[in-house]
């Protein structure tokens, strides 16, 4: 049975969210937390790691925004164990992107206390800061008023990946009247000390929150559907998909934008595709025609190859491209079949190994 | 020469076992198309998705790759974990209207000389059938 | 004498020849190999898949860690080592001399075609007259008096054999190289300063033609096994199809007969030739894959000797998964049947009913010939036997065999003050170097060909794409590059010009790949920057796929990076753990090797098993073993202690060990050797622990051998064989058994000639000489009486009496027997050893025996480079197979032990630190262990002792951190560019 306690939001959800945060700092359960902070500069809310229990007044932990996915901000404080406890306030995707990048030995997560909520999606940096100048707290009316969820990234609408996996405690939204009161769900024994040492009193799951998570679940399903069937369509054949990523510049902002996508030093940065002048040439020669940089169309189906079983769907790659490509909508369309093949959800398990370390012992002919 | 599509293939084999039938096959004379490409590799354990991707977007017609039975493997189990591997490539490459069926993954043993023949005859005309890949005559950015 | 390069000469290439050459010239020997047949291979020439496993593998004999000096292909198509040197069609006349230094007379046969000149055109063959049966196919199909002895081994050129050749010479007139000669003249040479001599002729088959019984040569559809094995072999008469022999017609019901030519005493055989039982077994599995589901195979045997580890599991599934019927009897006669090429065979089943039964075909599972004798020079002194040529031997047992013998001659040479050669240091690679440091600048040489007509024209075309290159490119024709001139004049071009890569556009690589060698020895050029493309072999093809193909050619050599040195120091000693049999022949071995041992026993005292050991003989040498261990100042002994921790790699371990006294000391060491032996099994079936008179065999043993025991009154005394084993969970047969249970029972007749002795038995295992045992039982009067895992006798307590209940063989009839004691055959079971599995990171079988890396090619090694396994730890053993293992353990650890240093191949993974992210994806699918992570450094290090330069890693690696040299990520993918 999963520990389940309520907090009462006065019309101010974040600020619940920040008290517990703060009590967790000052109580000494963990030593830092990472969470979203607006600094006095922007209303953008970057992740920011505080240890002073006073400064999580400005904490943002609930903002419809995510400036880029936090997962590898995460994962340079977790990098190795350090004996102290670190809590990270995380989306969804951002968690999953962590556990990713943990089997990946990015990171170790045994000294993490790991807070997700339910995520009702984010919104584009440029949009998040044009209704910024417009309303002082746009968390409370994000949440206030369900109209302004509409406004999320495309990706975030077709996203079926709400609800936190293998979080220690879980911010429960789904399903509750948010202005009024909010849940903390414990999904791990560390997570039930902390609602324990906290003195929250504890109390059933409501019911409200399986059906909410039910219909949301439907409505993102459907978003998604179209997502796939319309992106297909626009790499079904490779004259398609040429077309799709025409504008493309080879600035690998996309692939610095991902939380999975590891690499100190993308393969295409590397001397493997620093081609010599012979072998452009002759590229040149034998085809006609060459259009430099080279292998555009290499870059965006190797990074599939590499990537798309740990594609967690946050769609920053889309949100960074200069050229609006829609990177994440392939990335989310194609890595769809790949998980699917292999069974495997990227951030479901990190006891789950990645699909390219397992086989089958022994196997018949070909095929 | 005539205009009749002959397929270009690409022949990616390990150095244990397929290669050493595609060159038994060679010296016992067994004939198949001219125009597969061998390319050897130490183990199909070895393959990048790299390679594949790269031999089917500078415009192979079909990508064959071969290694030794399962339990042969030189390396113990490079066949089986290249398997996996390629089985992600398939799904990738199809989503981009590759036909899957212009990947093959077959094991050959080194005594199978007649084997690979038949092999390369049988991908030859799969992929005759299938027709010329779809990145034939496309400039591919 | 110490500075002469010693050369050991190695008689046979089979697998233990092979073996044994290898293992010298891993240890740095120069070694000759003489074969009598015109192919190296042995056996193994003729079967594509091999017990227990249905796999090959036989590459995996190759060196792993001297790779540069061996070529890295298929073993089944030649040997090619650079110490080690093959002459076929060649045979021993003669030993004479002093150990250290003998002369060896040999004969050869020529082979009618010169191998410098023979490009494999095939036309002599075309031309040839004369058709026989098809040796190779054990005359099933046919071939030409002139061919490929071995079609699919290009290491030799033609050959002819003398024997069909009717000398019409039209061979000679149809070469187009002058490669045939019609000369069949002996030519008898010596060799002077051969070091030792390693017998490894290996085992003759038996011909079932001499006997009628089997009707073999008389009915087509009845084949030898290695006949089955051509059949269906994909190389073999019939493509890989199972077709009968007479008709071609698809085989449905396929018979194999056991035994044939073995346990056979009317012709002398009174021994169990040991791998047939198991290679039927295999014939049958492999036979399953090609039948339709409804086919049948059935083996007709009397015991199936699956007397291996693993072996009865692999016979169970072959009865219960695939469906082969085993029938335990033996066949009375083999008929034409209904369809005069089907074949009957009559036999009484278990029900004691005769049966009669037709089938498509019968194997005849021959074993070794009766009555061959080793040679008169194998008894000279210096001359080392493999044991594969006293008897047949499974793969593991002829690779151990030969490590044992290779052994036993290297210490004697050690003895003798005789050291191999000191490897001057890679003088080569600072070359290589030289080459990778400039820009590559690619010399292509046409060969102008002096067969081909219109080779010119051909050439004019391609020359003229190959300018359209960018980059630098030189190009010239030389004449005939398979005749000294041309050849000469390309090392001219090399010494002369300025070009650091070279592609040859010539013929068949076979013809070119020995002339690369020797121009390796002669110029600054070596292999790896040489490519050929093959240019005037095969059909005619067009300029633009000749041309990819030199374009392919020229992209891998651009590629090519300098090797990168980084070398691996060896600490020269060797840890042994467990005193038993197997290691303490180990640690001798080492030992007389002067190498320093550090042996390891957990109890107070060394011997193992040693002290349940009643054999006089083997007790003896045992004993010798332990006395010569105790005496050794190299050999420290460590008793009472454990091992608590182990780290580091091959060439360089760091353990710690405990005492009793909890006082704890650290050893260096290069390798380790795992002896941690077994013990007998312990069992509650037949109510062994009811009664005081129902003990163990080895308490039987101990019995039977006491004094006291002629003063009983014995009367009658039941052996059951299998308590507890050979099935589930248990499921192996412990290898020592039987022979033990017929050794007592023998010993009680002895003693009380009118006792009557019952063995229960399910199988009885007296493999190889031992079966003489088990006729002489028979001989005596012991009863045997066969039961199956569901017919297994009962055992009674009565009224304080013991009463064993079964059925009588002959007449099938409940038998009661009322024993004075019943003797059961627990078993042996493998010392606990969790936390050294842990510890060493090595793997064990579900049986808790430790997995060796290869239960076929590499029985002694584990998955670990560095650390073997002998004796009961790895399976179930005799101690004198134990004590074998030992020493082959050992040998396989001087690999490592007799070098200074590791020295990096070229073939080898590479981390580009810089790059790495040390995600240690690499580190999960390296199948051999060989990454790690330097703690200290916080990097991803190489074993270059295990590195095998598979790739899998490179692969994985998303951002080629990790490269393998010559086969880098952008020199393959510029490869595939070109090919396109
Ligand atoms: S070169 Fe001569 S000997 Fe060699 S295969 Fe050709 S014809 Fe026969
Ligand atoms: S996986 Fe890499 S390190 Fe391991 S053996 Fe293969 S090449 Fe060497
Ligand atoms: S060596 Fe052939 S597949 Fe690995």
């Amino acid at each position: 049975m999963t520990m389940y306690a309520i907090l009462e939001t006065n019309n101010n959800p974040s600020e619940t969210i920040r008290s517990v945060l703060k009590n967790m700092l000052s109580e000494k359960l963990v030593d830092v937390v990472l969470v979203p902070f607006k600094t006095e500069y922007s209303s953008l809310p970057m992740p920011t790691l505080i240890a002073d229990p006073e400064k999580m007044l400005q904490a943002q932990p609930l903002a419809p925004a995510a400036p880029f996915n936090a997962a590898r901000q995460a994962a340079s404080v977790l990098r190795y164990p350090t004996g102290k406890k670190v809590a990270v306030v995380l989306r969804t995707c951002e968690i999953r992107a962590l556990i990713e990048l943990a089997k990946l030995k990015q990171c170790v997560l045994d000294e993490a206390i790991l807070i997700g909520f339910d995520c009702m999606g984010r919104i584009e940096n440029d949009s998040y800061l044009e209704m910024a100048a417009q309303e002082e707290d746009i968390t409370t009316s994000f949440y206030a008023d369900s109209s302004m969820q509409d406004r999320i990234t495309g990706i975030c609408k077709a996203c079926e990946y709400f609800q936190p996996y293998g979080a220690d405690l879980t911010i429960c939204l789904l399903g509750m009247p948010v202005m009024e009161k909010i849940g903390l769900m414990a999904g791990t024994e560390a997570g039930e000390n902390i609602i324990k040492s906290l003195g929250l009193s504890t109390v059933e799951q409501p019911e409200g929150r399986e059906v909410a998570a039910n219909s949301l679940l439907q409505k993102r399903t459907e978003a998604r559907d179209k997502l796939f069937s319309e992106t297909s369509e626009k790499i079904k054949d490779i004259e398609k998909f040429q077309k799709t990523i025409a504008n493309c510049l080879n600035c690998y902002n996309c692939r610095n934008a991902c939380p999975v996508c590891y690499c100190k030093e993308c393969v295409f940065l590397t001397d493997v595709f620093a081609h010599e002048p012979e072998v452009l040439q002759r590229r040149a020669a034998k085809r006609g025609a060459v259009k430099l940089p080279a292998d555009t169309t290499m870059f965006h189906m190797t990074r599939l190859a590499h990537m798309s079983h740990a594609c967690v769907g946050c769609g920053q790659c889309s949100s960074v491209c200069p050229s609006s490509i829609p990177v994440a909508d392939i990335f989310r369309t194609v890595s769809a079949k790949v998980q699917e093949l292999y069974n495997y959800v990227p951030g479901r398990d990190i006891s789950e190994s990645i699909p390219y370390l397992v086989f089958e012992e022994e196997s018949s002919n070909g095929k | 020469m005539s205009d009749e599509f002959e397929p270009k293939i690409i022949a990616l084999v390990c150095n244990w076992c397929t290669y050493t039938a595609a060159d038994l096959a060679g010296t016992s004379r067994l004939a198949y198309s001219a125009n597969v490409r061998i390319i050897r590799l130490m183990c199909t354990g070895m393959i990048d998705p790299k390679y594949i991707l790269k031999a089917l977007l500078d415009g192979a017609d079909g990508v064959f790759i071969g290694g030794c039975h399962p339990g042969d493997c030189h390396y113990i189990n490079g066949n089986l974990k290249a398997k996996k591997r390629i089985s992600g490539i398939s799904k990738i490459v199809e989503q981009f209207g590759f036909d899957p069926e212009r990947l093959r993954l077959r094991w050959i043993g080194a005594s199978e000389g007649p084997e690979f023949q038949r092999n390369m005859n049988e991908f030859f005309e799969s992929i005759k059938a299938l027709g010329s890949t779809p990145v034939r005559d496309r400039m591919i950015l | 004498m110490g500075n002469k390069i010693a050369k050991i000469l190695v008689v046979g290439a089979g697998i233990s020849g092979i073996r044994a050459a290898l293992d010298f010239a891993d240890i740095g020997y120069q070694v000759c190999v003489v074969e009598k047949s015109p192919a190296v291979g042995g056996i193994l020439l003729q079967l594509d898949r091999q017990f227990p496993n249905n796999h090959c593998g036989m590459c995996r004999m190759l060196p792993m860690i001297d790779r540069d000096v061996c070529s890295q292909f298929c073993l089944r198509r030649g040997l090619f080592h650079d110490s080690i040197s093959v002459h076929t069609s060649t045979e021993v006349v003669s030993i004479e001399g002093n150990p250290g230094q003998l002369k060896v007379v040999l004969s050869r046969q020529p082979r009618g075609v010169d191998s410098e000149l023979c490009n494999f055109c095939g036309k002599c063959e075309e031309v040839c007259p004369v058709s026989v049966p098809d040796t190779f196919n054990e005359g099933l199909g046919e071939r030409k008096a002139i061919c490929l002895p071995v079609p699919h081994q290009t290491s030799g050129p033609y050959s002819i054999d003398w024997a069909s050749c009717t000398k019409c010479g039209e061979c000679e007139k149809a070469c187009p190289t002058g490669a045939v000669k019609l000369d069949n003249e002996h030519e008898t040479f010596d060799m002077e300063d051969v070091a030792a001599v390693i017998i490894a002729t290996g085992t003759k088959l038996f011909n079932p033609d001499s006997v009628d019984l089997y009707g073999c040569g008389e009915f087509p559809n009845v084949v030898t096994s290695t006949a089955f094995e051509r059949i269906i072999s994909s190389s073999g008469p019939f493509k890989g199809s199972l077709v009968r022999p007479s008709d071609g017609r698809e085989v449905k019901k396929v018979a194999w007969l056991q035994c044939v030519g073995s346990r056979n005493l009317m012709i002398g055989a009174d021994y169990c030739s040991s791998a047939c039982c198991m290679f039927a077994i295999k014939e049958a599995l492999l036979a399953r894959e090609k039948m339709s589901k409804d086919a049948e195979t059935v083996i007709f045997y009397m015991d199936m000797r699956t007397f291996g580890r693993d072996f009865q599991r692999y016979r169970d599934r072959a009865e219960k998964e695939s469906g082969v019927r085993f029938v335990r009897c033996r066949v009375h006669s083999i008929e034409p049947g209904e369809n005069p090429d089907d074949l009957r065979l009559k036999y009484v089943d278990s029900s004691r009913k005769t049966v009669e039964e037709d089938f498509d075909m019968i194997v005849l599972s021959t074993g070794k010939e009766p009555g061959r004798k080793l040679p008169d020079y194998a008894s000279h002194e210096g001359v080392f036997v493999a044991d594969s040529a006293k008897g047949l031997k499974d793969i593991s047992g002829s690779v151990i065999g030969a490590e044992v013998a290779a052994g036993r001659a290297s210490r004697m040479l050690k003895n003798l003050g005789i050291m191999p050669a000191d490897k001057d240091k890679d003088q080569k690679s600072a070359g290589q170097s030289k080459a990778f440091e400039e820009r590559p600048r690619v010399q292509v040489v046409l060969c102008e060909c002096g067969v081909i007509s219109d080779a010119g024209s051909l050439l004019d075309g391609i020359e003229s794409e190959l300018e359209k290159f960018p980059g630098r490119l030189d190009i010239v024709r030389v004449k005939s590059l398979c005749r000294k001139e041309g050849w000469d004049k390309v090392k001219q071009i090399i010494r002369d010009g300025s070009a650091n890569r070279l592609v040859f556009a010539a013929c068949n690589k076979n013809v070119l790949g020995p002339k690369i060698k020797e121009l390796e020895e002669d110029t600054e050029i070596f292999d790896s920057i040489v490519e050929s493309a093959d240019i005037y072999s095969g059909d005619e093809r067009s300029i633009d796929s000749l041309i990819k193909d030199l374009d392919m050619a020229v992209s891998r050599l651009r590629s090519r990076r300098a090797l990168f040195e980084h070398s691996q120091p060896v600490t020269g000693s060797a840890l042994v753990i467990g005193g038993g049999p197997a290691g303490l022949s180990a640690a001798l071995a080492l030992a007389d090797h002067k190498i320093d041992v550090f042996l390891v026993e957990k109890s107070e005292t060394l011997g193992g098993n040693l002290k349940y050991i009643i054999d006089k003989e083997l007790r003896q040498s045992i004993e010798e073993i332990l006395n010569k261990v105790e005496g050794n100042p190299r050999i420290k002994i460590h008793k009472e202690a454990e091992l608590i921790t182990s780290s580091g790699i091959s060439g360089n371990f760091t353990s710690k060990i405990q005492m009793k006294t909890g006082e704890q000391k650290t050893i260096l060491h290069g390798v380790t050797i795992l002896a941690t032996g077994g013990t007998a099994a312990e069992t509650d079936s037949y109510s062994m622990d009811d009664h005081e008179r129902i003990v163990s065999l080895f308490e039987m043993e101990k019995l039977v051998n006491d004094a006291s025991f002629s003063g009983q009154a014995v009367k009658s005394i039941v052996m059951i064989q299998c308590a507890g084993t050979r099935e589930e969970p248990r499921n192996y047969c412990s290898r020592v058994c039987c022979i033990k249970s017929l050794n007592n029972a023998l010993k009680i007749k002895q003693i009380h000639p009118d006792a009557e002795v019952y063995i229960f038995y399910r199988d009885i295992m007296t493999y190889g000489d031992s079966e003489r045992i088990y006729t002489e039982a028979r001989k005596k009067g012991i009863v045997f009486i066969p039961f199956d895992i569901d017919t297994k006798p009962e055992v009674l307590v009565e009224s304080g009496g013991l009463l064993v209940k079964g059925i009588d063989p002959v007449l099938g009839v409940p038998v009661e027997l009322k024993p004075d004691w019943l003797s059961l055959a627990v078993g042996v079971v493998p010392n606990f050893i969790k936390d050294l599995v842990k510890i060493f990171g090595i793997e064990t079988t579900q049986d808790g025996f430790i997995k060796e890396a290869d239960s076929k090619w590499r029985p002694v090694d584990t998955g670990q480079e560095g650390i073997f396994v002998c004796g009961l730890a790895r399976a179930p053993a005799r101690a004198d197979e134990a004590m074998k293992e030992g020493e082959a353990a050992a040998q396989r650890a001087l690999r490592i032990l007799s070098k200074n240093e590791i020295i990096p191949q070229r073939l080898l993974a590479r981390v580009r630190h810089s790059i790495c992210s040390m995600c240690s994806l690499c580190i999960e699918v390296c199948p051999f262990n060989a990454r790690y992570i330097d703690t200290a450094e916080g990097k991803i290090m190489v074993d270059i002792a295990s590195c095998q330069g598979c790739g899998t890693c490179a692969a994985i690696c998303p951002n080629s951190a990790t490269l393998i040299v010559d086969f880098e990520d952008d020199g393959i993918m510029n490869v595939i560019e070109a090919a396109l």
